[in-house]
């Protein structure tokens, strides 16, 4: 992986955090591109060919879920949506039209690089490997086998397929709809409480320590989220 | 009045006028019934001291059957047309207190219509106020911390740095606190319970302090059986930062901070989350704080009351207690999600 030249676009109507957090990704050895707006960023978006975005929601001219909207019709660039709008409305929203990503202003520079690296890496490894490899777990999709430190759990179908979902969008966060819809096939009648029950009993045989669950971490009202950084 | 006919030495045509004019009164006053027995009062009378042989009960002249007749005939379809008219009137009197009434009634619903659409434009008001705060508190709040980080790049002197860092860390939390209580108060936001495992809201609450727990040993314990809490996780995460960060404060940096979730003994309807350190005990103010009581007076306990009102918004609570071997434990109820542990 190329992490040193990748190159992001930040697009924020405010200047001192449009320069914070590019000024944070080039001393992390990234190339930055500042557009103030939606309008101007989906512009650089097109000339400069990023290998990444990173939009604020709240912006004149046009805003971020313009942007987002904008940049989906021909491309699956790794979008990051930074916003204050903690709201989980916002949240799905963003995440419906295509955002890969949601991280809350103000967020830790720590966090936000760790976001960044998860979606340049998943984008990496687009197609996702038969062999999933991370900290303490192995995941084999064609063998249909999962190992937790070395040892094999054994998983229901639907606990794979589950994990299957969640660890091939490493980083990303998996709204229950898509859960249904892509495990259950999108099955009428299928709660999110299902999902939850099939989640839960999915964490008690892959977290090794079920009061910090270090693989899957819940995004509240939103769905899921696969955390461990692949090996 | 018979006298007084008399007295004046009316004729008989006369009298019969003046008896219809009593019949009239009394069907106008007193209605159809009370008309009629005027009536016939008024034959009688009539019969016996007008019409030959006047002071007997007896008639004469048989032309006098027929005026007598006609007068208790006509005196009685008077009375029935002016007692139907007193009737009417009363009618249409009722009528008008109704329609007034209804009109009353009308002019009420529009002032509450108007109070209420005024109530809810402030509503609005209210949450777009509380929005564009939000914004314009968190957007230099962000601003700071990446300065901050900026400043501890080129730093020479980074525990300086730390320090503010972390005091930014403080206030970016009260201000979060503040805003989800005024959004609370203000009715712009409610609580969205979700089945939450404590895990995760421990996890949220760890997360929301990396400068104020670094170098800290912080244990999480999740009891077997203990159910899921049916809270909002949002507010759950910020009352278990806020009773962390205070156990952080409180207890020395080198005494290790538990977190500990455990089935409610009382029953399965609720769950309780712990925040466990070994510092100096109780500060006697925080208890009243705790209770959700009045603030004390030094403000040390405004999270607390805080995290109290939010707390009392999911339908939980929180209480101070002292920790068998020396500490505090701040416990946190709150309703546990049906179906108990998933």
């Amino acid at each position: 992986m190329t992490r040193a030249s990748a190159t992001i676009l930040v697009v924020d109507d405010d200047p001192s955090i449009r320069r914070g957090v590019a000024a944070e990704l080039e001393a992390a050895g990234y190339e930055t591109v500042e557009a103030s707006d939606g309008a101007e960023g989906a512009k650089l978006a097109a000339d400069r060919e990023p290998d990444l975005v990173l939009t604020d929601l709240a912006m004149p001219v046009a805003d971020g879920f313009k942007l987002i909207a904008r940049l989906r019709k021909g491309s699956n660039i790794p979008i990051v949506v930074l916003s204050v709008r903690g709201g989980d409305a916002d949240k799905i929203r963003a995440l419906d039209l295509g955002a890969d990503d949601y991280v809350v202003k103000p967020f830790s520079v720590p966090e936000l690089l760790a976001r960044v690296r998860a979606q340049l890496r998943r984008r990496g490894g687009e197609g996702a490997a038969a062999v999933l490899e991370f900290p303490g777990l192995t995941l084999d999709r064609e063998r249909r086998h999962v190992a937790v430190e070395g040892r094999e759990v054994h998983l229901t179908p639907t606990e794979l397929s589950i994990l299957e979902l969640l660890a091939t969008h490493a980083g990303k966060p998996v709204t229950i709809r898509q859960i249904i819809g892509r495990v259950w096939s999108g099955a009428p009648g299928t709660t999110p409480d299902a999902v939850r029950v099939h989640v839960g009993s999915l964490r008690r045989k892959i977290e090794p320590d079920a009061a910090r669950p270090r693989y899957i971490v819940t995004e509240p009202w939103v769905g899921y989220r696969f955390v461990a950084e692949p090996i | 009045m018979t006298a007084f006919g008399h007295a004046v030495g009316a004729n008989a045509t006369t009298v019969g006028f003046i008896y219809l004019i009593v019949v009239l009164v009394a069907a106008a006053r007193l209605g159809f019934a009370a008309a009629v027995a005027a009536s016939l009062a008024a034959t009688a009378c009539f019969n016996r001291f007008f019409l030959p042989p006047v002071g007997a009960w007896t008639i004469a002249d048989p032309a006098n059957w027929v005026a007598l007749a006609a007068f208790l005939l006509s005196s009685v379809l008077v009375s029935r047309l002016v007692a139907k008219e007193r009737r009417r009137t009363e009618e249409a009197e009722a009528r008008r207190e109704e329609v007034e009434a209804l009109l009353a009634e009308r002019e009420r619903f529009l002032e509450e219509r108007a109070h209420h659409e005024a109530l809810k434009e402030s509503d609005a008001f209210k949450t777009s106020l509380l929005r564009a705060v939000s914004h314009d508190l968190r957007t230099p709040l962000t601003a700071i911390r990446l300065g901050l980080e900026r400043l501890r790049r080129s730093a020479a002197d980074t525990p300086d740095v730390d320090a503010v860092s972390a005091e930014t860390e403080r206030l970016s939390r009260r201000i979060d606190n503040l805003l989800a209580a005024a959004r609370l108060d203000a009715g712009a936001t409610v609580p969205r319970p979700e089945p939450a495992p404590p895990a995760d809201l421990f996890r949220g609450a760890l997360e929301a302090l990396p400068l104020v727990l670094a170098g800290r040993h912080v244990t999480v314990t999740v009891a077997e059986g203990t159910p899921d809490a049916l809270a909002d996780p949002a507010l759950a995460v910020e009352v278990l930062a806020n009773l962390l960060e205070n156990a952080a404060r409180a207890a020395r940096r080198d005494t290790p901070l538990e977190l500990a979730a455990e089935p409610d003994p009382a029953g399965p309807g609720s769950v309780r989350l712990e925040v466990r350190d070994r510092g100096p005990g109780i500060p006697d103010g925080l208890v009243r704080a705790a209770a959700g009581g009045p603030s004390p007076e030094t403000g040390r306990g405004l999270g607390l009351v805080i995290c109290s009102s939010l707390a009392h918004a999911m339908g939980g609570t929180i209480a101070l207690l002292h920790r068998p071997g020396g500490g505090t434990v701040a416990r946190l109820e709150l309703p546990a999600a049906p179906g108990g542990a998933v």
